[in-house]
């Protein structure tokens, strides 16, 4: 009888086990037909468990995965390289996902986008979201859950995460099913192509004045955690801001000033790539938002800019020698080619 | 802490692990500590409230006991009219420490509940303690029992504590005397498996209705209890209806946790809800729902207070002046209403509980000035008394009177209940309304109210199965005999509960509606 | 230690215990008296606050000067900037609607409503609105009921006064 008992109890344990993982599954949302960055993150593993290596890992908010494009970079350079860049991605997370990523696979230059160091505190539940639950199971994830929790979040629900997502229920559709257990790719290496058009106002409006134009402390000892982490890496690390600057998320001089003094202090190169006039960005057409951000024009333009950088200044190896990198990353060219040109077609 | 949080699953989890694992003669000193663990979760400040109640409980039992034991030591000196003074002057002590005793608890319930919320700005700072109105009663009646001489004051300080403060009880009930719940919280168990199983399904069973109907409901209740133009008539009566089903849920659910949480600690406690909306009459109704306040304010207000001296008096004085019909009545009216007065004002001192109180009373006794009336019915028709037909009437009858009063506790104004009310007669608009699709712009989509649907008709089904045999065990005890069918049903409740349960981001967290008394 | 002298001991503790907690019952803080002050913008005879809808404001304060519009990263809607001569407004989506989470006067040709300016000095500034505020270098802040009240101050003078969202 006793024995029973045993059995029906670890039976139940391990079934309730089971139907919370499928729940969870069921309920998660996919970010196939809207909110197609919340992908992004995970669709690194793609990478991983093809044990692709990459010479260059970018890491960041949407300023990185709408401006840098490594199909290009390959294409123009020979670099191989990912972008790991997810919605209003904090400081703290780029340091998680940057540690995560560097027990994967040792790059030679890490490119580090810096609007992110303006928010000095969690700001979204859903921008959380799209960042973490994207990682995979692992100390870096908890970390990242721990440093970024809104008001009302609780760390159980990333480890579960239908206690956050069970209200779907009723929003369930289709694609809620035929995702369950694999999604097709949005990116190309981390970068999410935009291919619409609309021209940045020719009137130029800058950022209202900021009572505390100082950046957040803690933004700053993340900065110090990642340059750290890249020096016992034999990692080169990289600031660069791309080349957007809109009213709404204004990159201030005195934001500016503090980046480079620091960047000055450590012998860190940075690039503030606003009104670069050698990257040519033309405004009417190369900004699918106004100039918030850009399209893919305008990606490809700037990527090739920083390409030519990247290669004279850090020797990166032009791998289009090698067999095997090139069967890879020709592959991954056409199919990036193949959207651009579906995409266009469509617009 | 709330019964259904991720923190007391935790510290529910650890308790029981002890509870189990501690010697079965210390096994109460687990749950004091418990009981006391779970009140400093709330605030340091409940705490000191409940400990001063509780050894003023204490003492003045004390006190009241040690008197009546000296009475009885002096009572064998004395003969006569000596003894009859002996005694009359050891009443008149015990009753002066009962009165001095129950003016602390009652006086500081009475503080919480009605002076400090009137007080001006800066004052409100001060917390309600939670689970006083409960532990108060409890108090109350174990009081007047040692008074009454029906039990022995409690020796041991810390096993009242463990009394006034026993956890499971403290958020919604239900209310204890604690001569009843002394037979089991004291005398140590080992685990069983039946205790556990059983308490498992009904703590399950107490989160899916709470979970599932309440919190589900609660957005439509909210918005349609702020009353006003578009909110009459048709959702008046969509109000009514879908409150009883969320407070039910709410209220039931919250009692399913505790007692179920109690069953896994082999402790009994009472049951306070009996197929409540099965009632045929508001008496059947007021002994199915809050089946222990209801039985408390009978024993501790209603009999007392029929039987006090002034109205028995009173009685005398009205069969002399007025006849014996209404001299007859006068006790037991006075009573009924005395009592459903009081009940309002233990919900809360504002007026619509009061006239919530009232009202019920009202109704109470208009319902028995009309049994005549039916008995005439019956036998006139006797096909009536009995039939299907007839009996689904006298439910509907019920429910919607009940629910009707109830609207005072959902508008929080009198006034603003009897217009709402009225309004379910003349605002024919709203019909047009509700029916047009009014419903779903309450905040509840289409899928929540078929989702609710189901669940009712699940509790309905439930219901009926525990009751279709009054010999056999509820469902859920028949079920632990078959661990993997008990298995599947907790499997289930909770899995329901997890996918389709209103809570967390996104649904505005409300407590236990009882938790705020 | 005999069981009733425990018994005793223990019933001691509880009662001092009993006693020190009512003294700090007793003791309990009393809540803020100050009640935060209102405040809010006014221009062409209308009064503006931040939390209120966009949509309401701009149609009562008549014609703007331009429109600027700024998509959020990921998840969709466009916050707004209304410009108008002196000031601008600033929305973000909410349901159906926009709501004000900013209000910025950019010259000295509108006031706030108590008529502190673009310009004016530091002193000037605290003198309307009093000492009760929270200094960040030079800039000072005003904590409202509503919302915070900024005064940004570079070398003794206003450059800029804002009405924010108090989460801002």
């Amino acid at each position: 009888m006793i024995k029973k008992r045993v059995i029906s109890v670890l039976s139940c344990a391990l079934a309730l086990v089971a139907a919370v993982y499928l729940l969870t599954l069921l309920t998660m949302p996919k970010y196939i037909s809207s909110s197609r960055e919340g992908n992004l993150i995970s669709e690194y593993y793609g990478e991983v468990d093809k044990d692709i290596a990459h010479q260059v890992l970018f890491v960041g908010d949407c300023e990185v995965y709408e401006s840098f494009v490594p199909a290009n970079l390959w294409e123009e350079q020979g670099i191989t390289s990912y972008v790991r860049g997810s919605p209003q991605q904090l400081i703290w997370q780029s340091y998680y996902l940057l540690r995560e990523m560097l027990e994967y696979e040792t790059p030679d230059v890490v490119v580090l986008g810096v609007f992110s160091m303006k928010y000095g505190e969690g700001q979204s539940e859903v921008y959380n979201r799209m960042t973490i639950d994207g990682m995979r199971w692992s100390d870096e994830k908890w970390g990242a859950v721990r440093s970024s929790l809104t008001e009302g979040e609780s760390t159980l629900s990333y480890a579960i995460p239908l206690l956050r997502f069970h209200s779907r229920w009723q929003e369930l559709t289709l694609e809620d099913v035929r995702y369950m257990w694999r999604r097709e790719s949005v990116s190309h290496n981390g970068y999410l192509m935009q291919m619409g058009v609309l021209p940045r106002p020719s009137e130029r409006v800058e950022g209202s004045q900021l009572i505390d134009t100082s950046l957040p402390d803690i933004c700053f000892e993340y900065l110090d955690k990642i340059r750290e982490l890249c020096a016992e890496s034999g990692v080169t690390l990289v600031l660069v801001k791309a080349p957007t600057n809109n009213w709404r998320y204004w990159w201030y001089d005195e934001w500016d000033e503090q980046i480079s003094e620091y960047c000055e202090s450590y012998g860190l190169d940075y690039y503030n790539l606003i009104d670069n006039c050698e990257i040519g960005i033309d405004w009417e057409r190369d900004t699918y938002d106004g100039g918030v951000h850009l399209n893919v024009w305008g990606a490809e333009k700037t990527t090739s800019y920083l390409g030519r950088l990247l290669a004279e200044k850090y020797c990166l190896a032009d791998l289009r020698g090698d067999a095997q990198t090139s069967r890879i990353w020709q592959e991954k060219l056409e199919k990036y080619k193949e959207e651009k040109e579906r995409a266009g077609q469509n617009e | 802490m709330s019964f259904i949080s991720i923190e007391f699953v935790a510290f529910f989890c650890l308790i029981l692990v002890a509870y189990y694992f501690t010697p079965p003669r210390r096994q109460w000193i687990v749950l004091l500590t418990a009981s006391y663990a779970f009140y400093l979760s709330a605030s340091p400040r409940y705490l000191i409230i409940l400990m001063i109640n509780t050894l003023s409980a204490f003492v003045f039992a004390k006190i009241i006991q040690r008197e009546r034991e000296a009475e009885k030591d002096r009572l064998t000196s004395f003969e006569g009219d000596e003894r009859k003074r002996v005694k009359a002057k050891s009443l008149k002590k015990r009753q002066r420490t009962l009165a001095l005793s129950l003016s602390v608890s009652l006086g500081t319930l009475a503080t919480f509940k009605f002076i400090f919320p009137i007080l001006p700005y800066g004052a409100t700072g001060i917390l309600f303690p939670v689970g006083i109105s409960f532990y108060t009663l409890g108090i109350v009646g174990y009081l007047v029992d040692v008074y009454r001489g029906r039990r022995e004051a409690e020796k041991n300080i810390f096993k009242l504590a463990l009394l006034t403060s026993y956890f499971p009880h403290v958020i919604q009930g239900p209310v204890l005397r604690y001569s009843e719940l002394s037979k089991s919280i004291f005398s140590g168990r080992r685990a069983e498996w039946d205790n556990i199983v059983s308490g498992l399904l009904r703590t399950l069973w107490g989160v899916f209705k709470k979970l599932v109907i309440a919190e589900t409901l609660s957005p439509a209740i909210t918005e349609l209890s702020k009353g006003g133009e578009g909110r009459g008539g048709a959702y008046v009566l969509f109000l009514l209806i879908s409150y009883a089903a969320q407070i039910y849920g709410d209220f039931t659910g919250g009692i399913d946790v505790a007692l179920g949480v109690s069953e896994m600690l082999g402790v009994a406690l009472p049951e306070n809800f009996d197929r409540p909306f099965s009632s045929t009459s508001l008496g059947e109704y007021w002994n199915r729902w809050h089946i222990t306040l209801g039985k408390w304010f009978t024993d501790y207000v209603f009999y007392p207070l029929s039987l006090c001296r002034s109205i028995q008096g009173l009685t005398r004085l009205c069969r002399k002046h007025l006849g014996a019909s209404i001299g007859k009545r006068l006790p037991v009216y006075t009573a009924t209403l005395v009592t459903w007065f009081l009940t309002g004002l233990w919900h809360g001192a504002r007026p619509h509980f009061i006239a919530w109180g009232l009202v019920n009373g009202a109704m109470m006794l208009i319902s028995q000035e009309l049994r005549p009336l039916y008995k005439r019915l019956y036998s006139k028709y006797p096909r009536f008394d009995g039939s299907l037909a007839w009996t689904f009437v006298r439910r509907v009858r019920t429910f919607l009177l009940i629910g009707a009063v109830r609207l005072f506790d959902v508008y929080g104004s009198v006034g603003l209940t009897f217009t709402m009310l009225a309004s379910l007669f003349y605002d024919f608009e709203s019909y047009q309304s509700f029916l047009g699709g009014g419903a779903f712009e309450l905040g509840v989509s289409i899928y929540e109210y078929l989702l609710v649907g189901v669940a009712i008709a699940a509790v309905c089904l439930v219901s009926h199965l525990n009751s279709r045999s009054e010999k056999k065990a509820p469902l859920r005890k028949r079920l632990v005999s078959r661990p993997t069918a008990a298995c599947i049903c907790a499997l289930l409740l909770l899995s329901v509960s997890l996918l389709f349960g209103a809570y967390g981001i996104g649904y505005d967290a409300s407590d236990f509606i009882y938790g705020q008394f | 230690m005999n069981k009733k002298s425990i018994k005793r001991t223990s019933l001691a503790l509880f009662i001092t215990l009993c006693a020190v907690s009512s003294i700090f019952l007793i003791s309990c803080e009393q809540t803020e008296n100050d009640i935060p002050a209102d405040y809010f913008f006014k221009a062409r005879g209308v009064t503006v606050r931040v939390g209120e809808n966009v949509d309401n404001a701009t149609s009562a304060l008549g014609e703007y000067n331009s429109l600027y519009l700024a998509p959020s990263c990921a998840v969709s809607g466009v916050d707004q900037m209304y410009v108008y001569n002196g000031f601008r407004l600033t929305a973000y989506p909410e349901a159906d609607k926009h709501i004000i989470y900013i209000i910025e006067l950019t010259n000295d040709t509108v006031s706030t409503a108590e008529g502190v300016s673009v310009g004016d000095t530091r002193e000037k500034v605290i003198s309307v609105y009093g000492e009760a505020y929270e200094s960040v270098g030079e800039s000072v802040r005003y904590k409202g009921r509503d919302c915070l009240l900024q005064f940004i101050i570079r070398e003794g003078k206003v450059t800029s006064i804002k009405y924010l969202a108090q989460t801002d």
